[in-house]
């Protein structure tokens, strides 16, 4: 699971390189470009920080104001770290669940992003990765990392 | 269901949880007390497709990772050494210049220090400084470069600034180049004091620890220049290219990330082909990190414009404060006393929004916001106690962390002095517009 996470994110980003320098070449060389790159390369983007911050969850190096877990030790900061967690995985849920409404929508709409690709389709990497990552935060709640 | 999600918002922030769902959470509170439907949370996460500078994020920060990666810091620390160590104290020169360099391109400033120091504190001691006066240069020194591009938090405030569209109208290009004379500024500081030390120690003090290894000889600046022959070009795109004004900021990063990947990978051969993935990985859950913090902050944003909040912010600070010299000074230290417990980023997407409409309000122009907000921040990483730098400089040097305070206390005056001339000489800042 892992190795595939860190292949697809490490493949989002190898395509952003790759198309944000073929576009260079084309534009500076050819006087021409990649039609619908800049809309792939800006959905890329929300891909990258969907993908990254579900990463993030695993390695647990979200940028976090913990100041009460400072003060607190032992078994009342391991509590505090399970209801932190549990309430994130909550909160995570509730935004999956917009987001999937939001692909609903996009769906009725039937807008075109790029490529014939419809908007929808972009856009389900938001209830997508909000889904994985409740589902993280709520093993945390269970276990909390050492 | 406003008090449900005030709720889940207060507990989320007391519990420790990752801001982006303290952001979230408070967006969800906002839009739901304005009676807006909540699926407008996720059109604003789309906003992070619509901003084309967002492209450049990944691109530098895979850039600075792979950087860090390979041996780029022994050999920008040669080369400066080369060319500056003849001077009388002329590594402390090195020890600014290649902080300030490194840590613009790498954005965190921990790293830097952990790169750099090993190198640069020894060299330090070589060169007669103290030990206290050369622990002090590389802890405070380690800050450096926020100002500089392409530091991540310089291009989040660009955008967030732009996004919120108040006050007079700028150019990315006109922001980055503005960073470059504070950052000089802080620099001179920092140097000047560490010349005043090395002037008023006895030439002999080598009292204290011993250096971690025994400093190499000078190197000689052709051996130096060929040796960094590959990286030598990188300053001159990056700088060139976004100054120059002819390239997008999207493609100078794309072309610096394929350079510095040439570089690491196969001309100095530095990095292994196959440790690229990894190196994707790691700089991607950063910078995913960092983007949605910024999309929950600008989704968080609205609602503050929404319910005025800016204009009512304004209204009870401008009650109290009655000039701008006096919001300059609230503003100096609050940010100093914040940025000594939260986070740069935490900073940076929660007080933006709010504070730049008040600054604007008495007429400070965005761009010198900016550079007042980062070199504040910077200041705070530094400063007891709870200084992120400090701690990582405590463990990086195995130094007790009084040994760090006293030792960074006249560097930090130095800064402190840097940052009132940056925030009471605007032109220091704005020169550009």
């Amino acid at each position: 699971m892992l190795r595939l996470e860190k292949a697809v994110l490490a493949a989002a980003f190898g395509l952003l390189l790759l198309i944000a320098l073929l576009q260079i070449l084309l534009r500076n060389g050819f006087s021409t470009s990649l039609p619908g790159a800049e809309e792939l390369l800006q959905t890329l983007v929300l891909w990258l920080a969907m993908l990254g911050a579900l990463g993030a969850t695993r390695e647990g190096n979200h940028i976090r104001i913990d100041l009460l877990a400072q003060v607190l030790s032992g078994p009342w900061e391991q509590r505090l770290r399970r209801l932190s967690a549990l309430a994130t995985a909550g909160l995570c849920a509730f935004a999956g669940y917009h987001g999937a409404l939001l692909c609903l929508l996009e769906q009725e709409e039937g807008r075109l992003a790029f490529w014939g690709l419809p908007v929808w389709v972009t856009l389900l990497i938001i209830p997508g990765a909000f889904a994985a990552m409740a589902l993280r935060f709520l093993r945390l709640a269970w276990r909390p990392a050492p | 269901m406003t008090e449900l999600f005030l709720a889940l918002t207060v507990l989320l922030l007391l519990s420790g949880a990752p801001l982006f769902a303290i952001l979230l959470a408070a967006a969800f509170t906002g839009f739901a007390w304005a009676e807006i439907p909540l699926t407008i949370v996720a059109v604003e996460l789309t906003r992070l497709t619509d901003t084309p500078l967002l492209v450049s994020l990944p691109l530098f920060a895979f850039a600075g990772y792979a950087l860090a990666e390979g041996r780029s810091a022994d050999r920008l620390v040669a080369l400066t050494q080369a060319a500056l160590g003849g001077l009388r104290g002329g590594v402390a020169w090195v020890t600014v210049l290649c902080c300030a360099l490194f840590t613009a391109f790498t954005g965190a400033s921990g790293v830097t220090l952990v790169a750099l120091g090993a190198l640069l504190y020894p060299a330090l001691r070589a060169d007669g400084f103290s030990d206290r006066s050369a622990l002090g240069l590389v802890t405070t020194s380690g800050s450096l470069g926020l100002l500089l591009v392409p530091s991540v938090p310089l291009i989040l405030y660009g955008v967030l600034a732009q996004q919120l569209g108040v006050g007079p109208s700028f150019s990315l290009r006109q922001l980055f180049l503005a960073g470059v004379v504070p950052l000089l500024v802080m620099m001179l500081a920092l140097g000047a004091v560490a010349l005043f030390q090395l002037r008023r120690d006895p030439r002999d003090g080598q009292e204290g620890a011993a250096p971690e290894a025994p400093p190499a000889p000078r190197p000689k600046l052709r051996e130096a220049l060929w040796a960094a022959r590959f990286e030598a070009p990188l300053p001159v795109i990056v700088l060139g290219g976004i100054y120059g004004g002819v390239f997008a900021l999207s493609e100078v990063a794309a072309v610096t990330a394929l350079y510095v990947v040439l570089a690491q990978c196969l001309l100095y051969r530095d990095v292994s082909l196959r440790a690229l993935p990894s190196l994707a990985w790691r700089s991607m859950t950063l910078v995913g990190g960092v983007l949605m913090i910024l999309a929950a902050a600008l989704a968080l944003a609205n609602v503050f414009v929404d319910a005025q909040l800016p204009e009512r912010l304004f209204e009870a600070v401008s009650a109290q404060l009655t000039s701008k010299t006096s919001f300059l000074l609230a503003l100096n230290l609050g940010l100093l006393l914040l940025g000594m417990i939260i986070d740069s980023y935490a900073a940076i997407v929660l007080l933006v929004p709010l504070l730049l409409p008040v600054a604007v309000a008495y007429e400070i122009h965005p761009i010198h916001f900016g550079m007042i907000f980062l070199a504040n921040l910077q200041l705070g990483t530094l400063t007891p106690p709870v200084g992120m730098n400090l701690f990582i400089a405590s463990v990086r040097f195995k130094q007790p962390l009084g040994v760090l305070y006293r030792a960074s206390l006249p560097y930090l005056g130095a800064l402190l002095f840097a940052l009132l001339l940056i925030t009471y000489i605007p032109v220091l800042s704005t020169f550009t517009l």
